[in-house]
């Protein structure tokens, strides 16, 4: 499966790889959700929770699958890691988190769209909306919002 | 203070420390954290003083919370009680049940709230402001401290800065009253410094020139400190691939003639004990320092204890005379490292400075310390006795032979941890065996130590006996104890190996109970004083750490052995 | 209690319960998620395999997972290992741990493990940092870095540790450069490492987010190893040798012949007395 021209799924597959998307987004979004508890940041990890919970529902309501083909997801295996420096910072701030979702939602639009899946599409801009609309409600980050005073070789001097 | 992620706590508190410092008072700032490295819970302990001070008081007078993030993992490390005051902010989180119902006085500042009402002014400025005014520490003293770390840098965070300090303060005005610090006349020469920094500076005043050192909790701020340092006095510091190598490359540089230092903690300083005795065997100065951590194995790493004494008596295998000593104050860990350089050089020996985590970390303002000519000087050979073959070990009156630096015609000689002839050829005799064994316990126990052996402070039939940091909690339950009418000495040991029979006897004349304070869980120094001294009846203070004495603990025993 | 017919575990039942204590954006992240997907994928059982590590960031990984763990002492790790593996080969052992753990004062265990070939699987998570203790060079730091108050200016000047390059002069049978910014490709190296018999080293270009911020870059820098594993010794060392640390797959599959000790003869503690009896 590639994310350019390329066979179209059967219904089938694209059932099992929107279950198999939304699961590992929820799993992906709540492993964050705890990570920023454990860096003492509850706002965004409350966001990253609101995300994975999103994700959880969209699961949940659809019938269950089995798992997509070998190689059906790696398109998907750059959504945002735990684990990419770029992607976030432990004083991130909500309105990061919404936008960092909608972003990586984004690229699940852009692979149903160029797999010509009208309906799974659809339904991924409308969720994309949504974390827009999250993120534009939050506060924008204020400038220098990732300075520590306190460094990590913090010497009294 | 406490908080989290971003709050700038330590940066709060540490200009605290320097404006208090400028307006002529002492302090002692020690510090917690979470096990996070950026942003985690962390807890910022300072205590100010009008004269100087060297233990934690009995309870946490104000207790500041930007944010509660895990504050209560802290609760055992911050007392309180019903005089004190928790100062927290209403949208960041609930006040910890286990803290609120200590009965401390509970006040309300908006800190976040506040800030925002400035252009870049931030909750722990808000926070440094209300202190100060509580505790009555001018506020010009502050802004005068910012002005010097940010006003080149970052004029407008200067600007929002003082303004969130103002504005800190301004609300203070309507919390209540809270203990204050008493005013100071006149500003005594002091100095700003870490256990461990202090340790360095004590080092090279002692004449080191050589430190190979591999990193440790909590002992890296001494290596760190070197590494700027010795190669600015021509020096040279390594950092080396593991303990092992630090220790060994310590032992080579001083077999060369340079003075050497390592520094580590228990786990490090379990690895060295073959080094060490490779050292005392072949009667080759090193030094190392052990900031003592939590134990056994890897432990608590960031939090202190006194519980390696046991394996810097007893760790080398064989019968292993050599040198223990232990700074007991973060000043005292600039001379009690000195002193352990002069030692070492002068009587050819391994010796172990026996820090700890809570002295090496934490950062005091205090008296600045004398300049002590305590040089370490070796006893050089430069020339074999007419006619004879150098005898590197020869058996003299003190046990100490003079060593040759190699370079040195005529003097040449293989140092061993082999048992030796006085040439220093190996040997399996029992009487080589028999004096090389007494020549390196008598050099040690025939020399004169002199006073510093301990500290040893007023006059009683009480005496409480104890050593390193709890001395400082010892000393002002001592003081209290006399104020109550029940008087009692103090003697913390800093020369804690080899014994010192005649001046621990001088020390109790005339002392019928005694206390010994230690945070050792098994008791070790009561142990090795039981094992060493005639004790008159004793009883025993002593828990595991990481939480350090309070005076009113030692004070309340002193009381009841003093029948009161 | 009878064994059941075998479970298949997913990635989340190798997971345990308690959260990472790792900045957000560290790459030891992922490389526990590849971990866990390799377990996974290869059909392991969570109480049949042992994650063994040192001291460290990353070697905080084994209670994060939830195998038998053994969090030993600093560069002891591969040791205490080969212990475990010899006493029960029935496990899957793997060793987890950081650079400055397995390469500073790890480094002779690792010369020996590798000369050794048991049949274990030896994950480094390489920051170029030690972490832990606030940002010290380690042997694979870069002779020129010099933001660490332990460094002299100018950086410490010394080459850089080249562990695969060692490893498979030592005696490895298995040498592979994963990035943890590749999380499904971490774990296929991973998993075939574990399947390779030998020791298995698998070098993990993990960033620090804290002390090494610019290894964000890196990401941008790596790319596939081009052509297939060597197999020749010889081959494999003249490709390591020119190998610029960004070349990321399985680098060298030997076949070496893993440590066998010597096996039993079917006596009994009582037959050993004959020897001595007169």
């Amino acid at each position: 499966m590639t994310t350019s021209s390329g066979p179209f799924l059967t219904a089938a597959d694209r059932l099992a790889i929107a279950r198999a998307v939304a699961e590992r987004s929820a799993d992906r979004y709540g492993e964050l959700a705890e990570a920023f508890a454990m860096s003492c940041n509850p706002a965004t990890a409350e966001a990253f929770q609101a995300v994975a919970a999103l994700y959880r529902e969209q699961a949940d309501s659809l019938p269950p699958a089995p798992p997509p083909p070998r190689g059906a997801l790696d398109w998907f295996e750059h959504a945002p890691e735990i684990a990419d420096p770029d992607s976030v910072h432990y004083l991130m701030l909500p309105w990061h988190v919404f936008d960092l979702a909608q972003r990586a939602e984004d690229r699940v639009h852009a692979f149903y769209r160029d797999q010509q899946a009208t309906a799974e599409a659809a339904a991924s801009q409308s969720r994309r909306d949504d974390l827009c609309a999250r993120r534009d409600a939050c506060p924008k980050p204020h400038p220098g919002w990732w300075e520590d005073e306190d460094g990590p070789n913090w010497d009294a001097d | 203070m406490c908080g989290s992620g971003g709050a700038g706590v330590m940066t709060a508190a540490n200009m605290l420390l320097d404006a208090a410092a400028d307006a002529g008072y002492y302090a002692l700032f020690g510090r917690s954290a979470g096990p996070q490295i950026r942003g985690g819970e962390a807890a910022a302990l300072v205590r100010l003083s009008a004269e100087p001070v060297t233990s934690v008081d009995d309870t946490t007078e104000i207790l500041l919370a930007i944010d509660w993030q895990n504050v209560h993992r802290f609760a055992a490390e911050l007392p309180l009680d019903g005089k004190c005051v928790i100062i927290t902010d209403p949208t960041q989180g609930e006040v910890p049940e286990v803290m609120a119902k200590s009965g401390a006085r509970i006040v309300e500042l908006p800190m976040k709230d506040l800030a925002k009402e400035i252009p870049g002014g931030r909750p722990n400025m808000i926070a440094l402001g209300a202190i100060c005014q509580l505790i009555g520490l001018p506020i010009d003293t502050v802004t005068e401290v910012l002005g010097k770390s940010l006003k080149k840098k970052r004029a407008d965070a200067y600007e929002a800065s003082v303004a969130a300090v103002q504005k800190g303060a301004e609300a203070a005005l309507t919390m209540g009253e809270t203990k204050r610090l008493p005013t100071v006349s006149d500003k005594p020469n002091r100095w700003s410094i870490t256990g461990n920094e202090a340790a360095g500076l004590g080092a090279v005043r002692g004449g080191i020139t050589f430190c190979a050192a591999y990193p440790i909790t909590p002992a890296t701020e001494i290596l760190e400190w070197l590494t700027s340092a010795l190669p600015k006095i021509g020096g040279t510091f390594v950092q080396a691939e593991d303990e092992l190598a630090s220790i060994n490359m310590c032992v080579g540089a001083s077999f060369g003639g340079a003075p050497s230092i390592t520094a580590t903690s228990g786990p490090g300083l379990a690895l060295m004990t073959e080094a060490l005795g490779m050292s005392l065997a072949s009667e080759t100065p090193v030094v190392v320092v052990d900031v003592q951590r939590g134990g056994p194995s890897t432990g608590i790493p960031t939090k202190s204890e006194q519980s390696d004494l046991n394996i810097a008596l007893y760790g080398m295998h064989g019968d292993a005379p050599h040198l223990v000593v232990a700074p007991n104050s973060i000043g005292d860990c600039l001379f009690t490292t000195q002193w352990a350089v002069h030692l070492a050089e002068v009587l050819q020996s391994p010796c172990i400075v026996l820090s700890e985590q809570s002295l090496g970390q934490s950062r005091g303002i205090i008296p600045a310390p004398a300049d002590i000519a305590f040089v370490g000087k070796r006893l050089i050979a430069e020339a074999p006795a007419e006619g004879e073959k150098f005898r590197r070990y020869a058996l003299t009156n003190t046990g100490v032979s003079p060593m040759p630096l190699p370079g040195t015609p005529g003097c040449q000689y293989t140092a061993d941890g082999l048992e030796h002839t006085e040439t220093g050829m190996p040997s399996s005799q029992a009487g080589d065996h028999f004096a090389q064994s007494d020549k390196r316990l008598r050099k040690l126990t025939g020399y004169e130590f002199g006073d510093h052996w301990a500290t040893v402070e007023g006059e009683g039939e009480l005496a409480v006996i104890t050593w390193g940091s709890s001395t400082g909690a010892a000393r002002e339950a001592v003081m209290r104890a006399r104020a109550d009418g029940v008087k009692a000495k103090l003697i913390s040991l800093r020369l804690l190996a080899p014994a010192r029979h005649d001046a621990m006897a001088k020390a109790l004349a005339g002392v019928k109970k005694a206390l010994v304070v230690e945070m050792s869980h098994t008791g070790q120094f009561h142990k090795y004083l039981r094992a060493e001294y005639d004790l008159p009846q004793t009883q025993l203070l002593n828990r595991a750490g990481p939480l350090p004495f309070r005076p009113h603990e030692i004070h309340s025993r002193l009381l009841a052995m003093g029948g009161k | 209690m009878t064994e059941c017919t075998a479970m298949t575990y997913t990635a989340k039942d190798f997971k345990s319960d308690a959260k990472p204590v790792w900045c957000p954006g560290c790459g030891d992240y992922a490389v526990l998620s590849s971990i866990t997907k390799a377990f996974a994928d290869l059909g392991l059982e969570p109480h049949k395999t042992a994650v063994v590590s040192g001291i460290g960031c990353s070697s905080r990984i084994p209670a994060y997972t939830n195998c038998y763990g053994f969090h030993t002492i600093h560069g002891r790790s591969l040791v205490v290992a080969t212990g475990l593996k010899l006493a029960r080969p029935d496990l899957t052992v793997l060793v987890a741990g950081g650079d400055g753990d397995g390469f500073s004062i790890g480094g002779n265990h690792f010369l020996h493990s590798c000369r050794r070939n048991v049949d274990m699987t030896y994950v480094v998570m390489d920051n170029r940092v030690y972490g832990m203790t606030k940002g010290q060079p380690s042997p694979t730091t870069e002779a020129d870095w010099d933001a660490s108050a332990m460094a002299p200016p100018g950086g410490t000047g010394l080459t850089p540790f080249n562990p695969l390059a060692i490893a498979l002069s030592a005696g490895a049978n298995f040498v592979a450069r994963a990035f943890s910014g590749d999380p499904n490709g971490t774990a296929a190296i991973i998993a075939e490492a574990v399947r390779h018999p030998g020791f298995s080293f698998v070098a993990i270009m993990s960033p620090c987010v804290t002390f090494r911020e610019e290894q964000r870059e890196w990401k941008n820098v790596v790319r596939p190893a081009e052509g297939e594993p060597a197999t020749d010794a010889a081959e494999a060392a003249k490709r390591l040798m020119q190998d610029d640390g960004y070349n990321m797959g399985v680098l060298y599959k030997g076949d070496r012949r893993p440590y066998r000790p010597v096996t039993g003869s079917g006596k009994t503690v009582a037959d050993l007395d004959i020897q001595f009896a007169l």
